[in-house]
């Protein structure tokens, strides 16, 4: 999986959590600063990536990602480890 | 048979729920004593990951364990009574560390495992400044946690940190253990305080005891044949003492489910209660909430919640609705509403307070508002009407509770004030803190709890807090904090951001800021708002609104401070004039 499909489908699951706040999301949207995500919409994206991808999000991992294309790095990287 | 003991432990099972030895109710002077008890049995705590048995660690492998590490501890020559400070995720090592301090004469204290979505730094300055609060010596985190741990232990006074397979590489040494005894501090416990000042609750071994004596026996009447489930975290006080302390105090055996995974997947709870066959279960109102919101309706009939005799709830005010859709909800699966036991507590008395009488369910209590709100006066009206609050029943034996007005002068049966209690479940204090213990201490004992409310047919009802806190999503938020984060912005100074609750959707809370700027640029402004709520995300996990007002607009009070009732009467005022103007628009933002 290349990163930019990653970013693509990451995009995909967060629209709708993202309830519309920002009209176009980018690997460079913010998810907390721009798309303001709560710590329960977190968890539900979590959730999302995790029955999409079939992997498991490392919660402290969650610390670094600010961006969609750092959280689809996050997934990448733990696709990796699984495979 | 087992190697360890005489009776047999199945291996790959969870601990049973009847025991091999006679229930006794937390008759015990120290934990170190409620363990060697427990340990005589077959009950255990067991712990779950991705809905399957991850471990099952019966008491008696536990005290081993636990005497074990004491060991290698006590090799690192600390002062009796130096804190050992672990992060806490819900696992056996927390156990383990928690009951090797009670034998080696360490003060153990639970650290929060949250890191939020990029809250790597504000995590870390989180740590550090409970570590400092601690005056800790010791640290333990996971593999998981042990980067964040490394960075806020630098240049503190640690003696050792580590993970726990550090600690398991101390040499052992065969000395003469002694326990902590009644009159040591038991643990310390992080108050729902500010983050920006923690405060660490000092309970005593016979504080301890004797609120798990109330809750033992007066306030679940526990049975041979309970059995516990849990989510709720150690490092929170009904996760320490509601779901770990009191129930080996009662020799009884628990199933954890990690709190996260109780926040991805809430059915994965009464998927475990209805595996277990469970008795009791606590949640604040929150987790009943998101159990309601998020259940699927064709999973409904394949949980049985029928054996669940005491659903506790308290931790947070009760809107009567959110346990009664629960309960029309789950009714089908076989949940009794007349389980809800709503409770009153925190950290600073041990954990409980009061307990409602059992089997009794909700009770809810029509006042109305505006008696409440001019008057301070609980006048009751017909039910469904004004205001409901919950009962939250009466004081547990030996405890007083009394409801004083400002002057501190007792006020009589539904007259709303300062919640008041007395009892030998309370604090000794916060640790090293003395100014702030007294703001809440008296020297005759009484604790002011920093709620208001009042008392009826002998049960207290929580009306409000008579501090400005916030709750969101079931976690207490302090404006003081909001505004702290909102106020570092380089284009903004000291007294720029007031903050508190808004009603928001559904009636839930809602934390809103108003912050002053001198910047009409458009992208300028952006930017600081974006800046604002990343911020905030990442250091306290909320969405709060967010609403820029020109410079010296604030409201301040005669003293000078700014008043954050009136910013929020004008924060309102404006809300409700854009939405006449412009509904669509407001909708939308």
């Amino acid at each position: 999986m290349n990163h930019q499909d990653v970013v693509a489908q990451l995009i995909e699951l967060v629209t709708p959590i993202a309830e519309g706040r920002v009209a176009v999301i980018t690997e460079n949207t913010g998810i907390t600063s721009e798309l303001g995500l709560d710590s329960l919409r977190v968890m539900d994206l979590v959730v999302a990536v995790e029955d999409q991808f079939d992997i498991s999000v490392p919660i402290n991992a969650l610390a670094e990602v600010r961006t969609v294309g750092d959280f689809a790095s996050l997934i990448q990287k733990s696709a990796g480890e699984n495979a | 048979m087992s190697a360890d003991g005489n009776i047999a432990i199945q291996v790959g099972l969870p601990t049973p729920t009847m025991n091999t030895v006679p229930l006794r109710r937390a008759d015990f002077a120290s934990l170190a004593e409620v363990l060697d008890y427990a340990a005589c049995g077959v009950t255990g705590a067991n712990f779950y990951a991705g809905g399957k048995l991850d471990l099952a660690l019966p008491y008696r492998t536990l005290r081993k364990e636990a005497l074990e590490l004491a060991q290698r501890l006590a090799t690192l020559g600390l002062e009796r009574g130096a804190r050992l400070a672990i992060v806490a995720e819900t696992n056996a090592d927390f156990l383990r560390f928690f009951f090797a301090c009670q034998y080696v004469g360490l003060v153990p204290v639970a650290l929060p495992s949250t890191v939020n979505l990029g809250g790597h730094d504000a995590y870390v300055k989180k740590l550090r400044g409970m570590l400092q609060a601690a005056g800790a010596s010791v640290a333990v985190a996971s593999e998981a946690f042990i980067g964040f741990l490394g960075e806020a232990v630098v240049g503190l006074d640690i003696a050792k940190w580590g993970t726990p397979a550090a600690f398991a590489e101390l040499p052992i040494q065969n000395i003469e253990l002694q326990p902590l005894g009644p009159t040591e501090v038991a643990y310390l416990q992080f108050t729902s305080g500010s983050t920006g000042t923690p405060k660490a609750a000092m309970i005593t071994e016979q504080a301890l005891m004797a609120n798990l004596q109330g809750s033992n026996n007066y306030g679940l009447d526990l049975r041979d044949d309970d059995r516990f489930v849990s989510w709720l975290p150690f490092y929170h006080d009904m996760g320490l003492v509601g779901c770990l302390l009191t129930v080996m105090a009662g020799q009884r055996s628990i199933d954890y489910l990690d709190t996260r995974e109780f926040a991805m997947r809430p059915r994965r709870w009464l998927e475990l209660m209805s595996r277990s066959k469970a008795t009791i279960a606590y949640s604040p109102p929150f987790g009943y909430e998101m159990c309601a919101r998020r259940v699927k309706p064709s999973d409904i009939a394949s949980y049985d919640l029928s054996h669940w005799r005491v659903a506790g709830i308290g931790a947070e005010p009760i809107l009567p609705e959110v346990p009664k859709h629960f309960a029309e909800l789950l009714a089908p699966a076989g949940f009794d509403a007349r389980a809800f036991v709503p409770s009153y507590g925190m950290a600073e008395a041990s954990l409980a307070i009061s307990f409602s009488p059992l089997q009794a369910g909700i009770v809810v209590e029509w006042i109305d508002p505006t008696d409440l709100a001019e008057d301070l006066i609980a006048t009751p009206v017909a039910a469904g009407t004004g205001t409901g609050f919950v009962r939250c029943g009466g004081p547990l034996p030996g405890h007083e509770l009394e409801i004083w007005n400002d002057a501190g002068k007792q006020l009589a049966d539904l007259h709303v004030g300062r919640i008041m209690v007395r009892g030998p479940s309370v604090m000794s204090g916060y640790f090293q803190q003395p100014e702030k213990t007294a703001e809440v201490l008296a020297a005759d004992g009484w604790l002011d709890t920093g709620d208001i409310g009042y008392v009826v047919d002998g049960e207290v009802v929580v009306t409000g807090r008579h501090k400005d806190m916030i709750i969101v999503n079931g976690r207490n938020i302090w404006p003081q904090d909001i505004e702290r984060i909102v106020e570092r912005q380089p284009e903004l100074r000291s007294q720029d951001a007031s903050a508190f609750g808004v009603p928001g959707p559904g009636g839930a809370e809602v934390a809103a800021v108003v912050v002053q700027c001198n910047t009409d640029d458009v992208d300028v402004r952006e930017s600081l708002v974006n800046r604002i709520r990343g911020d905030l995300l990442e250091e306290l996990g909320i969405a709060c609104l967010i609403e820029l007002v020109p410079r010296h607009t604030l409201p301040r009070t005669s003293s000078g401070k700014l008043s954050r009732s009136a910013t929020r009467s004008g924060y309102l005022e404006r809300q409700a004039q854009a939405q006449e103007q412009a509904p669509q628009a407001v909708a939308a933002a």
